[in-house]
C-alpha cells in the first residue's frame, strides 16, 4: 500500500499538460533514435541531456527515462524491417522478425513487438514499484562468482543456437571470444592486439553487428539476386494489428519473457542480452514445433522482445536503490541524478522519494503512450520500406555506413563494419550460425573479468564457486536444466516413432 | 566444401594464428589468477583445432564416391557482383577519410542502384539523392552528427 500511495503522488506531479507532452515527445523521439543503426538508449539518452538544463528535475527524469523505454521500442523496428539490430538484445528480434518480413509479415510482427514490448515493460514496472528495495538488498549479495555463472549460463545458449552442426557452432563461438578480447584488458591493465590506436578500447560491438546482420543481409542478397516484394504502401490498420491466433500463440511465452527479463535484466553488464537469448532458448526448449525457430516463429519473437523491455525497469532498479548503472543508458541516467543535485544510492529514495516516484510514474506513462504510438507508426515505417523496396540494398548500405561512422565520429568503424559484413556474407553462405558468434562477443569480455576476479577472490583456488551458497545453487540448477533438458529429449525422441507407428 | 567455406575458414585461420602469435608476448598467468594472454592463447588453439576438425571431416566427405567438385566454380561465378561491392565500399570508405562522408556514399548509392539494381540512371540518382536528404536531415540536423 505504501508503494501504491508513494507512485499516487507521483503521478500528481507527472500528470500535468507539460509533462504529458513532453513524455509522449520523449518516447517518440526515442523510437526513432532507437530505430537508427548505431544509435542506441545510451545515443538517446545523451542527446536529451542538455534540454533538461533548467527543467523541474521530475520532468527532466521523466524526458530520459521516455527516451530509455522509446528506444527500446524502436530498436526492434530496423531489427524487423532491414535485419540491422542496433543493440545486443535485439539480435534475436532480428532472427525471428526478419523472416516475418520477408514472409510479407513484417507489420504483424512489428505489432506483436509492440504487444510483446507493452507488456513486458509493465511487468518490469510492477516489480519496480512494489518489490525494487527487496529485489536490490538480495542482488548486492552477487559477487564475482556468482555473475560468472550467470554469463556462463548465457554463454550455454549457444547449444540452441548452433543449428545442425555442432562444431560449426562452437568454432564461431571461439571466435567470437577471440574478437572480444581486443583492446584493454581491465583486470591488468594490458592492451591486447592494438594493431592501430582505434583498437586500444577495442571493437565496438555495434560496428559489428551493423557489418554481420547489415552488410551482410545485403551482400547475399545481391548474390542470390533477391527481390523483396513487399507489395504496394497500404494502411490498412487490420495489417498491423495481431490476430488472435497470434496473440494466443505469444501469451506464455510474452509472460515467461516478462518475467525472465525483469530477474536478469537486474544484472549490470549485459542484464537485457542474457535475458533475451535465455528466453529465446527457453521458449525454443519447451515449444511444440522448434523447427520453426530461426524461420519467424511468433513465440522465439514475443517472448524475447517481452524480455528485453522488462529489463528496463529491472535495470532502473541497481540505479535507484543502490546507485549502481548496469548499462551504458543507466551510466548516463546516473550522471543525470547526480546533475540534478541528487545522491544516487541507498538514501535516493528516502532523501528524494518525491521526484523519484514522479519519474517511476512517467514510465507508466510513457510505456502505455508507446505501445499507442508505435502501433499508429508501424504503417508509417512499412511503408516507407515499401516505398524505397527496389533501392533497398543503397538505403541499407548508407544507413550502416551512417551509423557506423556516427558511433565515434571516424571511418574506422566503417572499416569495422566491412569487415564483418563480409564475414557475415561469407557465414550466410557457408551456413555457419551467426547467434553463437554474437553472443560469445557480448558475454565473454564479461564471463573472462569475472571468472579472473573469482579466481583472484579465492587467490587461485576455484573452490570459490562451490564454496559460496548462491554460486553453488546456480551451479547445481545449470546441472539440473541440462539434465532435464537431455532427458526430455531422449524422451521425445523415443516417442516420436511410436506417434509415427 | 564451398569456395566461400575455404575462404572464411582459411581466414579464419589466419587470424587466429596472427592473435596466437601475438598473444605469446602475454602474460599467461600467475599463482594468484590468469593472465591476459590466457583466453586469447587458449581460444586461438582451439580454433585452429576446430578449423582442422572441419578440414578433415570435407576432405574425407569429398574422398567418397559420387562427391561432386563443380560447386566450387559454380560459388565463384555467383559471388563476382558481391566482390565488386565490396571493392566499391571500401573505396568509398577510403574517399570519406578525405572528409566527406556523403558525397562518395552518395556515389556509391546511385552505382548500386543502376548497376547492380536495374533502375534508370536518373530514377538512381533521384531516389539516392532522396534517402541522403533524409538522411542528412536526421544525422546531421538533427542529431548534430557531422556528417558533411
Amino acid at each position: 500500500m505504501d508503494a501504491l500511495t508513494q507512485l499516487a503522488g507521483g503521478f500528481s506531479e507527472v500528470l500535468t499538460v507539460y509533462n504529458i507532452l513532453l513524455i509522449f515527445l520523449a518516447g517518440m523521439i526515442g523510437t526513432v533514435v532507437g530505430a537508427l543503426p548505431g544509435l542506441g538508449p545510451s545515443a538517446g539518452i545523451a542527446l536529451m541531456l542538455p534540454l533538461t538544463f533548467g527543467m523541474p528535475h521530475a520532468s527532466g527524469l521523466c524526458l530520459l527515462t521516455g527516451v530509455y523505454m522509446g528506444t527500446m521500442y524502436g530498436g526492434r523496428i530496423t531489427s524487423i524491417l532491414i535485419n540491422t539490430p542496433g543493440d545486443a538484445p535485439a539480435i534475436i528480434t532480428a532472427m525471428e522478425g526478419y523472416p516475418m518480413m520477408l514472409r510479407g509479415q513484417g507489420g504483424l510482427a512489428l505489432g506483436l513487438s509492440a504487444f510483446s514490448s507493452f507488456i513486458g515493460g509493465f511487468f518490469g514496472l510492477a516489480v519496480l514499484i512494489f518489490f525494487a528495495p527487496v529485489v536490490s538488498s538480495y542482488a548486492i549479495y552477487l559477487g564475482a562468482p556468482e555473475y560468472f555463472l550467470l554469463m556462463l549460463l548465457g554463454l550455454s545458449t549457444i547449444v540452441l543456437l548452433a543449428g545442425d552442426n555442432m562444431v560449426k557452432a562452437l568454432l564461431m563461438a571461439c571466435v567470437g571470444v577471440l574478437v572480444s578480447t581486443f583492446g584493454s584488458d581491465y583486470i591488468s591493465g594490458h592492451i591486447r592486439f592494438a594493431f592501430t590506436p582505434e583498437l586500444i578500447e577495442g571493437i565496438d560491438f555495434v560496428a559489428i553487428i551493423i557489418g554481420l546482420y547489415g552488410l551482410g543481409e545485403v551482400f547475399y542478397n545481391l548474390e542470390k539476386r533477391v527481390r523483396i516484394d513487399l507489395g504496394k504502401p497500404s494502411f490498412n490498420i487490420r495489417e498491423y494489428i495481431p490476430p488472435a491466433y497470434a496473440i494466443k500463440e505469444s501469451g506464455g511465452a510474452t509472460v515467461r519473457g516478462s518475467i525472465l527479463g525483469t530477474v536478469i535484466g537486474i544484472l549490470p553488464g549485459a542484464g537485457a542480452t542474457v535475458a533475451t537469448f535465455l528466453e529465446y532458448a527457453l521458449e525454443r526448449r519447451i515449444s511444440r514445433k522448434p523447427e520453426e525457430f530461426g524461420k519467424g516463429a511468433i513465440a522465439g519473437l514475443a517472448g524475447p522482445e517481452a524480455s528485453n523491455n522488462a529489463s528496463v525497469p529491472g535495470s532502473l532498479i541497481p540505479l535507484i536503490t543502490l546507485g549502481i548503472p548496469g548499462s551504458g543508458g543507466t551510466a548516463i541516467m546516473l550522471g543525470a541524478l547526480i546533475m540534478f543535485g541528487m545522491q544516487p544510492g541507498p538514501l535516493l529514495m528516502i532523501k528524494s522519494g518525491d521526484v523519484v516516484w514522479a519519474m517511476i510514474a512517467g514510465l507508466v506513462l510513457a510505456n502505455i503512450f508507446l505501445l499507442f504510438s508505435n502501433v499508429l507508426l508501424i504503417p508509417v515505417f512499412v511503408n516507407l520500406l515499401r516505398s524505397v523496396q527496389g533501392h533497398l540494398a543503397s538505403v541499407v548500405i548508407a544507413l550502416c555506413v551512417v551509423g557506423a561512422f556516427s558511433l565515434a565520429y571516424s571511418t574506422f568503424n566503417i572499416w569495422v563494419a566491412l569487415v564483418f559484413g563480409v564475414l557475415g556474407y561469407l557465414m550466410k553462405k557457408a551456413d555457419y550460425p551467426t547467434g553463437p558468434f554474437i553472443l560469445a562477443v557480448v558475454l565473454a569480455p564479461l564471463a573472462e573479468n569475472y571468472f579472473r576476479q573469482s579466481i583472484m577472490l579465492g587467490q587461485g583456488d576455484w573452490a570459490i564457486f562451490i564454496d559460496r551458497p548462491i554460486s553453488l545453487g546456480i551451479i547445481i540448477a545449470m546441472v539440473v536444466l541440462g539434465g532435464l533438458g537431455m532427458a526430455t529429449k531422449r524422451f521425445m525422441k523415443r516417442r516420436e516413432p511410436a506417434a509415427r507407428a | 566444401m564451398k569456395l566461400s567455406e575455404i575462404v572464411l575458414l582459411a581466414g579464419l585461420a589466419v587470424f587466429s594464428g596472427v592473435l596466437l602469435i601475438s598473444s605469446l608476448d602475454m602474460p599467461y598467468g600467475s599463482e594468484q589468477s590468469f593472465g591476459p594472454g590466457y583466453i586469447p592463447l587458449n581460444i586461438a588453439l582451439v580454433i585452429l583445432g576446430l578449423i582442422g576438425i572441419l578440414a578433415v571431416k570435407a576432405f574425407m566427405a569429398g574422398r567418397k564416391p559420387g562427391a561432386d567438385g563443380s560447386a566450387v566454380i559454380e560459388d565463384l561465378s555467383s559471388a563476382l557482383p558481391v566482390a565488386a561491392v565490396i571493392v566499391l565500399l571500401a573505396g568509398a570508405i577510403y574517399a570519406m577519410s578525405w572528409g566527406s562522408i556523403l558525397a562518395p556514399l552518395g556515389l556509391l548509392m546511385i552505382i548500386l542502384s543502376w548497376r547492380f539494381n536495374g533502375h534508370g540512371f536518373v530514377k538512381s540518382c533521384l531516389v539516392s539523392a532522396a534517402i541522403l536528404a533524409v538522411i542528412y536531415t536526421i544525422f546531421s540536423l538533427w542529431l548534430k552528427i557531422p556528417l558533411q
